[in-house]
């Protein structure tokens, strides 16, 4: 009897740990939330890691055509001119703590969530030099790189299902479709 | 002892544990499935990234291919870690562009990950637009070859300049026929510096003259009565065709036929008759294109007609020798002599026969090597000076005349005198001589006076088609060199050493056929400056970008502008400039423009009813347009033309459009992953063009300094002159040291840019310092450093100098090339000026090129003048025997030390080099000093890319440019032209002194305005290829293709 209890605890034990394992994997994954936003159910988010793929995918693709930044660009977001067959048009990437998302905005279209559960996401700007700008009022027509930094977080906390932070970022990416003037 | 379990119990266990075991194993089955996906998701992802490589891959390498011209097949390592790139070429048709296609098989052991395979395709449309050759060819049904006035082919070896506008139709318009083709290098365009003399025939603004009063500088005008233009009688004179006009047989008129060509007519119908009301097209049946066009001598019979405005010269008696113009349109039949034809009315005299007729004369005459006479019907040429004998038979017998190479019976023929006193043959001058019938075409490589004892073939002249352009297996070739051998003329297309022609690798024999707009000779901007205009000057008129020609005399002002009918009209005629054709392709400023009416040389820029803009949105491509084979769409910058009706298929796609001009770049990268069915692809679109050398107004990769005032703005240089035009604000200035201050602007206005690299140290400044007075402004309101225009990423491009060096200092390398002979080492062949040719003090003065010619001819200053060797002092001359270089047609001059341009004993023997209207200079020298008290660098097209100095060595020596004054206490003469001088270790750098305006750019490893800077930036320079440096191309703009629709096929 004891030996079967024992058995029996050790095999519970060990799925409750696979099983806890798994849930937080994939509350990583899946990218469970607390606040869900813009009618978007938990069924229909993506896992946080293709979430991450997607951002940086999206954003490397941009940037790397980008013409030039348009207006004033900032930490929580920047608006880029992308060329297009007959013209251009822009792309507006805005990062909203508030609703911890982030935005891609094609000109003349509604925006489209490319990241949930944000807890932070900083865009960085580099001259040629890869010196970075501090400001954003000055001396912005020498940005020649971009990057983009974020931190995710799935899970609840009232049900103890938080994830560990989930920390992405893209590289440097020049913006080499730019204008070689200033 | 023990006891067993009961059974239903170990069958209870046994049911939890399987039911344990079960549920671990679905969860350890989802749990792998769940690791499947995403070890999918991520091999994807990688395999998307590994396409986007390759396909950045085939942009580099389609790069490389244009850089070099080198499409040919290539491998890197070796087997089974090779790459190799498989290049195909495919001829342009009626239906496809030029195309090169590429496939790069990158190998499969170095994508870190086992299963993946690789591979990037190229397509390149137009890959040869920028080295596109220009070769005669016939007509065909589907691709009319229209050739205009200063087009360039090559024909047989042989390269010939368009002059006159046709249709190349027929095989008899193929070159040689001289009506429309006169081969290169001959001085057939008119020059305002030439000494003409009588007989020399020369083409101004696309019509020919005849001389037949020596003169220098006299203008040959049409369409004015001959009286007024007495040295320059057109062959033969016209007028242009015009609706309601009384025309009588055998009138002779200028008019534009269907292919849109302007070409002489003669009347046909014997009954005078009242023009059309509309067009030409409606009379056509009265006129024929069987002009005679070139009679000299009075010649009478059946058949032998002359039409209005003909010249002849008539050697009769006393009372009528001379030249005559045909008053009267006739047929000589009815006239036996010229008395009877002039007593009837038809000539009157335009010139007496005075000083020299060429009809010979059995008087006692004197003869001299190169006269021509006519007669008994026929040209000869005089081979012996010689005093006339009574019989002509004698002096023919005595074989002092010959008929051998009559042609060109009455031009550009070497003469031992002309009625020119003092009369030189100068640098360059060609000439055409023959003293046995083996004639051939001669360059002067020594100016001095001509004489009977200085024939073509002795010294001072060498032989104008080889000797300087002799092909060398020591000399390494640049694309664009041009060399001359066995008989043929040869253009490189790849840069290499000892690859002799005709290896067609290297080698082409066609000129090139320039994709960039040419407005021609742009001397003739109008000017409002009390500049004195008389009847039948060409204008430029920059406000609406059309010419004029003068038709009252006046000084202008800014009251009398050319759109002022009184004294403007709109010329009919031919002018200065390049001609186009309807789907003519130019590109100008970055932006390709499609030709849409045949015009003159008018700028793209503000003739849009000349030119349609890719860069206008009206001509966008669209997906509900039905497009047929007339129709001609922007698409991504580029022009289209549809050669399949379609509706909804991109541009791009080969069986419907091609692209008209432009080069047009595909890169596709394909990632075929393991276990995977649809590879991953990555598809790029990208434009190409000139990289351009001087982006910036001034740039210092270094250090700049502006210690004084003054302003810095923009203009552009195509659409007229800077104070014709509203300066823009598009200049930069740009330094590039990454330590201290890069950049110094005390108290100027820049209306643009500053450009400077960042600090170090948060918050990363730019390294820029600005004065209390300096604005930095994007408008003319603005009076402060407006620091959202100065930016912390400077841009200053630095090309490789051309001949590339093979070592260092430069200076050794120019003198090898110069101690052997001018052309071996690294160098073309080229003359040399030497001692003999500055010794002199009346020969004070070179004159250098030819007016028209189609290459560039190649000086080498070596020689010792006077005051160092190998340097070149002008100015004073009793101290530097030389005080001016004027420059006449496309000239490369390499000095092997420095140029000095210095101040006289008087203002009037202070130095100059004086480009004429005519001319272009790419001067190489060690460093550049121009003093104030010269006359400085007087650039007379007004055009920055017609000077570039190159000063590439890396000396410490004071270079400066300080653009001296055109009179005594006069303001310093505006610099138009570029300087590079990328390796200056002079304290200062390059150091531009005050009271110097200059229009064009700078770029130097330092620049020091030592007081104020007055730059206006030509923004025609951004698009411009600079000559003397390397040719390099860049991505203009380019993108990713994510819409099926877009992607193109590729092979």
């Amino acid at each position: 009897m004891l030996i079967g209890l024992s058995l029996s605890l050790m095999v519970m034990a060990a799925i409750l740990s696979s099983y806890v394992f798994l849930a937080r994997n994939f509350t990583r994954s899946l990218g469970v939330t607390y606040a869900v936003s813009n009618q978007t159910t938990l069924s229909q988010l993506p896992p946080l890691e293709a979430q991450l793929r997607t951002t940086l995918a999206y954003f490397s693709q941009d940037v790397r055509m980008a013409t030039g930044i348009f207006g004033t660009p900032s930490a929580d977001g920047v608006t880029l001119t992308l060329p297009t067959a007959t013209g251009t048009t822009t792309v507006t990437y805005a990062y909203a703590s508030g609703a911890r998302t982030l935005t891609r905005t094609w000109s003349g279209l509604s925006g489209q969530i490319i990241h949930h559960n944000l807890l932070g996401c900083t865009f960085s700007y580099f001259d040629a030099l890869g010196n970075p700008y501090t400001t954003y009022v000055n001396n912005l027509l020498g940005i020649k790189q971009l990057s983009v930094a974020f931190t995710a977080q799935g899970g609840s906390a009232t049900n103890s299902t938080l994830t560990q932070v989930y920390t992405g970022a893209s590289p440097r990416l020049l913006l080499r479709n730019r204008s070689f003037l200033p | 002892m023990s006891r067993p379990f009961p059974k239903f119990t170990r069958g209870a266990i046994a049911l939890v544990a399987l039911s344990f075991v079960s549920v671990l194993g679905l969860v350890l089955a989802g749990y792998f499935a769940i690791s499947q996906q995403s070890m999918r998701l991520s091999n994807r992802s990688y395999g998307a990234t590994v396409s986007e490589q390759l396909a950045e891959l085939g942009l580099e390498e389609a790069l490389r291919a244009l850089n070099t011209n080198n499409f040919a097949d290539w491998t890197s390592g070796t087997a089974p870690d090779q790459t190799t790139v498989d290049w195909t070429l495919t001829a342009a048709t009626a239906t496809n562009a030029a195309t090169a296609t590429a496939t790069i098989t990158p190998p499969a052991t170095r994508y870190g990950n086992a299963g993946v395979a690789g591979t990037a395709k190229i397509r390149i449309d137009n890959y040869d637009a920028f080295n596109r050759p220009a070769t005669w060819t016939d007509s065909t049904p589907t691709i009319p070859i229209s050739y205009r006035v200063g087009d360039l082919i090559s024909d047989a070896g042989t390269w010939y300049r368009c002059v006159q506008n046709h249709t190349a139709a027929a095989a008899s318009n193929r070159p040689p026929n001289l009506t429309f083709w006169v081969p290169a290098p001959i001085p057939w365009q008119w020059s305002s510096d030439t000494t003409y003399a009588l007989y020399d025939v020369v083409n101004y603004l696309g019509i020919w003259y005849r001389c037949i009063q020596a003169n220098i500088g006299v203008i040959p005008l049409n369409d004015i009565p001959l009286s007024a233009s007495p040295s320059w009688p057109t062959i033969p004179a016209s007028r242009p065709w015009t609706i309601s006009t009384s025309y009588e047989l055998h009138d002779v008129v200028r008019a534009t036929n269907a292919a849109g060509d302007v070409v002489l007519y003669r009347c046909i119908d014997p009954t005078p008759h009242i023009s059309s009301l509309t067009s030409f097209t409606n009379d056509s049946a009265k006129w024929s294109t069987s002009v005679i066009s070139l009679a000299t001598a009075w010649t009478g019979g059946t058949g032998i007609i002359y039409t209005r405005g003909a010249i002849v010269y008539n050697a009769g008696t006393a009372l009528d020798t001379g030249w005559y113009q045909c008053a009267v349109s006739h047929d000589t039949s009815a006239s036996i002599d010229f008395a009877t034809d002039l007593g009837l009315g038809r000539w009157a005299i335009i010139a007496p026969a005075n000083p020299t007729a060429n009809t010979w004369s059995p008087a006692p005459v004197r003869y001299v090597i190169g006269d021509y006479v006519f007669e008994s019907s026929t040209w000869y040429r005089c081979l012996v000076e010689h005093v006339s004998d009574p019989s002509f038979a004698t002096d023919l017998a005595a074989a002092r005349w010959t008929t051998n190479n009559s042609l060109p019976s009455i031009s550009w023929g070497w003469r031992s005198s002309t009625p020119i006193p003092n009369n030189r043959f100068n640098y360059n001058r060609i000439v055409y001589y023959s003293a046995s019938g083996a004639g051939t075409w001669y360059r002067c490589t020594s100016a001095h006076n001509n004489s009977p004892l200085i024939l073509p073939t002795g010294g001072s002249w060498e032989n104008a088609l080889t000797d300087s352009f002799v092909w060398s297996a020591t000399a390494n070739y640049n694309i664009a060199d041009e060399v001359f051998r066995s008989g043929s003329w040869y253009r490189c297309i790849q840069a290499h050493l000892n690859q002799g022609p005709p290896n067609a690798t290297f080698w082409s024999t066609a000129p090139l056929n320039s994709p960039a707009w040419d407005p021609g000779i742009r001397t003739n901007f109008w000017s409002s400056t009390a500049v004195p205009y008389k009847v039948g000057d060409p204008v430029f008129y920059s406000i609406d970008g059309n010419w004029y020609r003068c038709i009252l005399a006046h000084p202008s002002s800014v009251a009398i502008v050319p759109t002022n009918t009184t004294y403007w009209a709109t010329t009919t005629n031919p002018m200065p400039g390049r001609q186009y054709a309807i789907d003519d392709m130019v590109t100008y400023g970055g932006i390709w423009y499609r030709c849409r009416a045949a015009h003159n040389g008018s700028s793209p820029v503000t003739s849009t009813t000349n030119w349609d803009s890719a860069a206008n949105a009206t001509f966008n491509w669209t997906t509900t347009t039905a497009y047929t084979t007339a129709s001609r769409v922007v698409y991504g910058g580029v022009w289209y033309r549809c050669v399949l009706a379609n509706t909804n298929i991109a541009p791009g796609n080969a069986t419907y459009w091609i692209a008209m001009g432009a080069p047009v770049v595909y890169a596709e990268g394909t990632a075929t992953l393991i276990r995977e069915t649809v590879p991953l692809r990555t598809q790029f679109r990208a434009n190409v063009a000139p990289a351009p050398l001087v982006p910036n107004a001034v740039a210092g990769t270094t250090i700049l300094t502006i210690s004084g005032a003054g302003t810095v703005d923009s203009y552009d240089g195509q659409r007229g002159t800077y104070p014709s035009q509203t300066p823009g604000f598009s200049a930069v200035l740009a330094a590039g040291q990454t330590t201290g201050t890069a950049a110094t602007i005390t108290n100027t206005r820049v209306h643009g840019y500053v450009a400077a690299p960042s600090s170090s140290t948060a918050p990363h400044a730019p390294l820029a310092s600005f004065g209390g007075s300096a604005v930095v402004a994007g408008t003319t309101t603005d009076t402060t450093v407006d620091q959202r225009r100065v930016s912390r990423s400077p841009f200053i491009p630095q090309f490789d100098t051309l001949p590339e060096p093979t070592s260092s200092p430069v200076t050794s390398r120019l003198a090898s090339a110069m101690a052997a002979n001018s052309g071996a080492g690294n160098f073309p062949r080229g003359t040399s000026i030497d001692a003999s040719d500055l010794s002199s003090a009346t020969n004070d003065f070179l004159i250098l090129g030819t007016a028209g010619a189609t290459t560039p001819s190649r000086y080498f200053f070596n020689a010792n003048d006077g005051y160092i060797t190998g340097n070149l002092n002008l100015g004073n001359p009793t101290t530097y025997n030389l005080r001016e270089i004027t420059i006449v047609g496309p000239v490369i001059l390499y000095v092997n030390g420095y140029l000095r341009i210095r101040g006289g004993t008087t203002i009037g023997n202070a130095g100059i080099i004086d480009i004429k209207s005519t001319g272009s200079l790419e001067l190489h020298c060690a460093y550049l000093r121009t003093y104030s008290s010269s006359h400085g660098l007087n650039n007379r097209t007004l055009d920055s890319s017609k000077l570039t100095i190159i000063a590439d060595s890396a000396v410490n020596t004071t270079t400066s440019l300080d653009n001296g004054s055109s009179t005594v206490g006069g303001t310093n003469r505006d610099f138009y032209g570029v300087i590079y001088a990328p390796n200056t270790t002079a304290t200062l750098g390059l150091d531009i002194r005050t009271g110097t305006q200059i229009y064009g750019a700078i770029s130097a490893r330092e620049v020091t305005f030592s007081a104020e800077a007055n730059v206006h930036y030509d923004t025609t320079l951004r698009s411009t290829a600079i000559p003397g440096v390397e040719r390099a191309f860049l991505l203009t703009d380019w993108r990713e293709l994510t819409n099926p629709a877009e992607r193109v096929s590729l092979p």
